[in-house]
């Protein structure tokens, strides 16, 4: 084990660490300058589990009846051997191959129903580099391949939905999505989401083929969405360019090497241990907790409830603090280089004499200030 | 340049209660709104768990869908309690006599008005709409109705889509127009929370405290269509399941049951946010009508009985998607109405004009001097009479001479600016009047102002004219040529499927 | 790595226009795109080809998007074509400058019944055009398409039976103040340019690339070109001798000094300020830039080029500063208006109102210096490469340090719509390659050893 290693698992505690998904991975991308984020992330910590802890409302919270229509649609999808599939993504990537082959990686050489990741990622790689090399007949269709990226120096097993490789050598990550597109119109919002999750199996992909001296181009940029289409449950498939959310996230996970100084500004024995007792439940005191998050810098905005479990506590510590960025981008914007609401106003009122860097903004402040006094006065 | 808005975000925050932004309501309330909240089932695309909705704050009226199965009755009763509430608009009508460029026409003196809690919910309303209006009408009862219904929520979904209407509007965008919370924009959508904000319980100490206490996960409702996870997870899924089991063998008696408690379980979930909207209704009501409300009304109920007249003339839904004309023409249509609406409020509100000055975009102070002789000769050698006048100001001008002003002490006045002297902090404007002052033989003195006056100019609005756009048959090549025969039905005759 | 065999870029420009030009009357299909990088003759060409066609069928309209675009290209008529008969449609309420008034070629009018019966090239806006109807002519060249939006296309394209396009796809898009994605994945989406709508719709249509810039100097070309335009690259028409900046020589040298030589060394430089957040306002950075543009003037800057060989000493007009913000336009003029009687003659203006301009020297606020985060709108690509590419010698750009690390603080959740990459840049990579290019151009404001960030 790294020093590194070590040192994430003393934040860690006595908890095994829950691996980078997807889903995690996406998340470098969606607010990269949150340091406390990308310690916690790095350290595999349950960040939800903390926020239970803190009896604070729980974001990203699953619902079961989302989960049991998306397995359902999938299911759909991947039934027969990818039928479904297969009409969908000969016309979306113009698949000209007759007779298409397709293999469930799900479990291998077990009856189990999933066999471990280690297992089913040598398999997913032999399928891929044989029909890379055009060794066997190639396999069209992948269901459920385990991918391996490296992340900041460690293995994550990813999973996409499916990989799909055409006859001229190129491979397309496939994900099956249970959001409805639209009459064309897949929720923007979403489909991001998406393809930023794709961009990471096209990253391990490519570190597969890489590794085989196969080139990137090997692997599209375009990423097929399969969603249900309009009001129904029958699929459609959306090819979407994921080159912007590709090199985004590749240019993130690059990033992830400055851990080790992330780690060095800790007060020495900072943990976020839950300390969980013989019952399984947490005994660590909130207000040790609390102390300990305090000590890596947040950057908390008002939409990291859509993608981080801790931004309630964010929002509480924002808040106390009175900064600014609690109260939206329109403010934080307005107010350039002012990071509390105390200040900002001790500025507009006079009760703070402005540095020679803050004229400019004290002179905006007061003249709103005045014309909010003027506007009073004529309607008091 | 720090908004107006900002300022009072920070004091709200500071002080713990919400600021006042405008006290002039821009938008008609009617007398009788048609209350609407809609809560979808969490997975499937516009797939309605229920609906409560009234005109009466003490009678709502719950509608429910089963979770699974069909959810033609429910839409059915929906569209007939919709359908009711609108055709009550069309009890009468005015006539309007003829005008210079308009023929003489009638109109409904009334016309829908559905209040809903959040954008989401008119999301979520647009959705049903793109579903319902292509449903293919059987003999089966209501199905009419139904596709009807889908067209009216097309209708007023694309309505709520233009500045200044009136036909559907999102509670919280309505009240943020008139308060400014502590919170952030994103958290302002949450009706309960901006409601606590805005008009606390007497008990509360200060908007912030009422604020948070209505955040408690514990008895925090979201107001749809969305319900939260926890909510589907504790409360929501084992009654599906029952339900389901229950659907699966074929136990009547137990599926009513089922179906009972999931409405009692609805009702109360829904009934705060219900209560909480006539709330907000009763704050927007006591707020003053601005000048210019009562005319986008109008235009409301021309638009409205233009619709009528379509349903019973032609009748056809909508499209799905705009073709290339249709596009551009409603680009066309949402940016005028921006304009328009902007322009209203910019000449009938002081916090409005109040905003503009803390984003560079209107400047006021004294008439320093006035020069009400001033004449040159145009470009024809004629002489023009145009009045100067200098206006000293503290506010920041961004604007470069040439521009138009306009003033809402003289709303078809027009002035130009001729010279920007900046000084040190100040600014003095040199204006031409160019319109509004009459002739030199006739003049209309009230424009020209005293010196000393205290005026705010604001940029003037840019004189509208709808573009000519081809018909729908001569889209030119550019744009793919005439689209081929409208599909007037969805590309799907699936239908419903059973969950 | 130039191959012996290469064409000079005037053969390179020639041929590629002759093939645009021999294409015109045997077009078969109805219209063809030019995309032309910064400065590559575009004005040069829309003239050339409305020459040519005004010889087999008149009259040939030619449609721009501003009145001053307008203006200038039938004042390139004037003094270029003068045997074609050029008239000038115009609105009621634009006065058209005093030199073409009084040009005794030229016909204006406001009502396309006075002007068509006699003229050879018909020059107006699109807004302007659009007012025309019940017209059939064979040509149309419409010009700057790509800051067409594709709606205004839609009132106009009826009118003619083919349509030449020409336009700088690395500049700003079209924009509109709606607030709506109802028309997103629409092949005719009518936000979009009218370049992008026409292609979407036309899949064959021939499209052509003006393969040389005339304005970049040799140093600017590679990292525009790569920033960009990454499907359309181009070469530099001039070589490295041809251009050239020099000053008087100086015994002390300040920040500002160190920075225009090195501009003039180089063809950029980067004047990068202590890192702060000061938003829109920034009155070191306007400090600087007027400091920068003053020390040009004050030191008698003379500039050498293959159009000017024996050198041009520099004046106020050869320069232009550029910002993102309205807001800094206003700032920078207030103070080089009481402070700076030696910059008068500058041209000051945001991104938007630069387009299609040329200057000898440019200084440029960045967009993203002073600010906590990126947004959308200070991102996009087209601002940037407007404010880097109007230079004929240097660009100086001056920002305060930090640039980097917002960009890779910057999230990336912009909503994502169905199809295939753009064709435009984005903005994000754009930004971050332009940074990695002017990183070697950097001179710090205050030398603080070891605080180089980087």
């Amino acid at each position: 084990m790294s020093s590194l290693d070590a040192r994430l698992g003393v934040l860690r505690g006595t908890t095994p660490p829950i691996p980078h998904n997807a889903r995690t991975l996406a998340a470098l991308t969606a607010n990269p300058s949150c340091d406390r984020r990308s310690l916690l992330d790095a350290a595999g910590i349950d960040k939800d589990a903390l926020a239970a802890h803190l009896d604070l409302p729980r974001p990203l919270r699953k619902s079961q009846l989302a989960l049991d229509y998306g397995i359902a649609f999938e299911r759909k999808v991947t039934a027969q051997a990818g039928a479904p599939l297969v009409p969908l993504l000969r016309q979306a990537l113009g698949l000209t191959l007759p007779e298409v082959s397709y293999e469930d990686v799900n479990s291998v050489g077990s009856d189990d129903d999933k066999s471990s990741p280690q297992l089913r990622h040598a398999r997913t790689r032999s399928l891929i580099l044989s029909a890379a090399h055009r060794r066997s007949d190639p396999r069209t269709l992948l269901d459920h391949p385990v991918l391996r990226l490296t992340v900041a120096g460690h293995q994550a097993y990813l999973e996409p939905d499916v990989l799909a490789f055409q006859r001229d050598g190129v491979f397309h990550v496939v994900e099956i999505k249970s959001f409805p597109v639209i009459h064309g119109q897949p929720d923007p919002i979403k489909a991001t989401a998406a393809l930023t999750q794709a961009a990471a199996y096209v990253l391990a992909l490519r570190e597969l083929l890489a590794d085989d001296g196969l080139p990137p181009d090997r692997v599209s940029d375009t990423v097929i969405l399969v969603n249900p289409r309009n009001f129904t449950r029958h699929p459609t498939a959306t090819p979407f360019s994921a080159h912007k959310q590709i090199k985004n996230l590749s240019r993130h996970l690059g990033r992830l090497r400055r851990l080790p100084e992330l780690l060095d500004k800790l007060p020495p024995a900072t943990t976020f241990d839950l300390a969980p007792g013989p019952d399984q439940k947490p005994t660590r005191p909130r207000n040790e907790l609390v102390a300990a998050l305090a000590t890596v810098r947040p950057h908390y905005t008002p939409g990291c409830r859509h993608h981080c479990d801790l931004a309630f506590h964010c929002r509480t510590e924002a808040r106390n603090q009175g900064r600014t960025a609690a109260l939206g981008t329109a403010v934080r914007d307005d107010l350039a280089g002012i990071d509390t609401i105390a200040t900002a106003l001790d500025l507009t009122d006079g009760r703070m004499h402005p540095s020679r860097d803050k004229q400019d903004i004290t002179q905006a402040l007061r003249h709103a200030q005045r014309i909010h006094a003027d506007l009073q006065q004529d309607t008091a | 340049m720090i908004q107006l808005t900002s300022l009072l975000r920070m004091r709200a925050a500071h002080t713990g209660n919400v600021q006042r932004a405008s006290q002039l309501r821009h938008l008609h309330l009617s007398d009788q709104p048609l209350m609407l909240l809609a809560l979808k089932q969490t997975g499937p695309a516009a797939r309605p768990l229920a609906v409560m909705l009234g005109t009466d704050p003490h009678r709502p009226r719950l509608l429910l869908a089963p979770p699974s199965g069909s959810t033609a009755p429910m839409l059915s009763a929906l569209a007939d309690a919709v359908t009711a509430y609108i055709d009550a608009c069309q009890r009468h009508r005015e006539h309007l006599p003829a005008t210079s460029n308009k023929p003489a026409r009638w109109r409904y003196t009334d016309a829908p008005q559905i209040l809903v809690p959040n954008p989401q919910t008119v999301q979520h309303l647009k959705d049903l709409g793109d579903d319902l209006r292509f449903r293919s009408v059987d003999e089966s009862p209501g199905s009419r109705a139904v596709q009807r219904l889908g067209h009216w929520l097309t209708y007023l979904t694309d309505r709520a889509d233009l500045p200044g209407s009136a036909a559907l509007i999102p509670m919280t965008s309505f009240l943020g127009m008139h308060w400014v919370s502590g919170q952030s924009p994103q958290e302002d959508e949450d009706l309960a929370t901006l409601l606590a904000w805005i008009d606390p319980p007497r008990h509360a100490a200060s908007g912030r405290d009422a604020a948070h206490t209505a955040e408690d996960p514990a008895t925090h409702r979201p107001a749809g269509p969305a319900t939260d996870a926890a909510f589907d997870n504790d409360h929501l899924a084992p009654l599906f399941d029952a339900y389901a089991r229950a659907r699966r063998r074929a136990l009547g008696l137990e599926q009513t049951r089922t179906l009972q408690e999931l409405d009692r379980l609805l009702a109360t979930y829904l009934q705060p946010t219900w209560d909480l909207m006539w709330q907000a209704y009763t704050l927007l009501q006591a707020l003053p009508e601005a000048k210019g409300t009562a005319r986008r009304w109008d235009h409301e109920r021309t638009a409205f009985t233009d619709e009528c007249t379509y349903l019973t003339q032609d009748g056809r839904p909508r499209p799905a998607r705009d073709n290339a004309v249709a596009a551009a023409v409603r680009l066309a249509c949402m940016e005028h109405a921006a304009a328009a609406f902007a322009a209203g409020r910019t000449a009938g509100d002081p916090f409005v004009r109040a905003e503009l000055r803390t984003t560079g975009k209107a400047f006021g102070g004294p008439v320093t001097t006035i020069d009400p002789e001033h004449t040159l000769h145009g470009p024809s050698g004629r002489t023009q009479w145009r009045p100067r006048l200098t206006v000293f100001t503290s506010d920041p001008v961004l604007m470069e001479p040439g521009q138009l002003l306009a003033c809402h002490t003289h709303p078809s006045a027009r002035y130009k600016i001729c010279e920007v002297t900046p000084g040190d902090g100040d600014t003095l404007v040199g204006l031409e009047i160019t319109a509004g002052m009459g002739t030199m033989d006739r003049p209309n003195h009230a424009v020209l102002p005293d010196a000393g006056a205290f005026l705010v100019f604001t940029i003037a609005p840019a004189p509208y004219r709808m573009p000519e756009f081809p018909a729908r048959d001569q889209t030119p090549w550019t744009h793919g040529g005439p689209p081929a025969g409208q599909p007037y039905h969805s590309d799907e005759d699936e239908g419903e499927e059973e969950q | 790595m130039t191959p012996p065999h290469r064409p000079s870029p005037q053969q390179q420009m020639d041929q590629a226009a002759r093939a645009i030009l021999e294409q015109l009357p045997t077009l078969t299909h109805r219209g063809l795109v030019v995309d032309s990088p910064p400065g590559a003759g575009k004005s040069t060409l829309v003239a050339r080809a409305a020459d040519a066609l005004a010889r087999s069928s008149t009259p040939c309209a030619v449609i721009a998007q501003t009145n001053s675009q307008v203006d200038h290209l039938v004042r390139r008529f004037a003094r270029r074509h003068p045997h074609l008969k050029t008239a000038r449609l115009t609105a009621t309420d634009y006065t058209v400058p005093h030199d073409l008034q009084a040009h005794p070629g030229l016909r204006i009018g406001t009502r396309i019944e006075a002007l068509e019966k006699r003229a050879d090239v018909i020059v107006g806006t699109a807004r302007k055009w659009a007012t025309v109807t019940d017209r059939r002519w064979p040509w149309a060249i419409i010009d700057e398409a790509y800051q067409m939006r594709s709606d205004t296309l839609l009132w106009t394209a009826g009118l003619f039976d083919r349509v030449l396009f020409v336009g700088d796809p690395g500049q700003l898009d079209p924009f509109s103040e709606a607030k709506t994605d109802r028309f997103r994945g629409l092949s005719h989406d009518p936000m979009n340019s009218a370049v992008a709508v026409l292609l979407a719709n036309n899949r064959d249509l021939p499209v052509h690339s003006l393969p040389v810039s005339w304005r970049l100097p040799p140093s600017a070309v590679p990292p525009i070109s790569n920033a960009f335009y990454p499907s359309t690259p181009f070469h530099a028409g001039s070589r490295e001798a041809d251009r050239a900046l020099t000053f008087s020589p100086l015994d002390i040298r300040t920040p500002t000094d160190e920075v225009i030589e090195h501009a003039a060394r180089t063809g950029w430089a980067l004047f990068e300020l202590p890192a702060r957040i000061t938003g829109q306002r920034d009155a070191e950075a306007v400090q600087a830039v007027l400091g920068i543009a003053e020390r040009l003037l004050a030191r008698q800057a003379v500039t050498a080029c293959e159009e000017d060989p024996e050198g041009h000493v520099l004046m106020p007009g050869d320069i232009a500063i550029g910002t993102a913000h309205r807001s800094q336009v206003h700032d920078i003029r207030a103070l080089l208006t009481c402070h700076y009687p030696r910059l008068h003659g500058i041209t000051v203006d945001t991104a938007n109102r630069l387009q299609g301009c040329e200057f000898r020297v440019t200084i440029v606020l960045h967009p993203l210096s002073g600010r906590g985060d990126a947004s959308a709108f200070h991102l996009e690509a087209g601002r940037l490469c407007v404010l880097t590419s109007r230079h004929r010698h240097a660009c100086i750009v001056v920002a305060r340090a930090g640039i980097a690390e917002l960009l890779d603080a910057h999230p990336s959740n912009d909503p994502a719509y169905p199809g295939a990459a753009s064709k435009v840049a984005d903005g994000w990579e754009a930004n971050h390659a332009v940074l990695a290019h002017l990183a070697e151009h950097t001179v710090h404001a205050r030398a603080r050893p070891g605080r180089r960030r980087g």
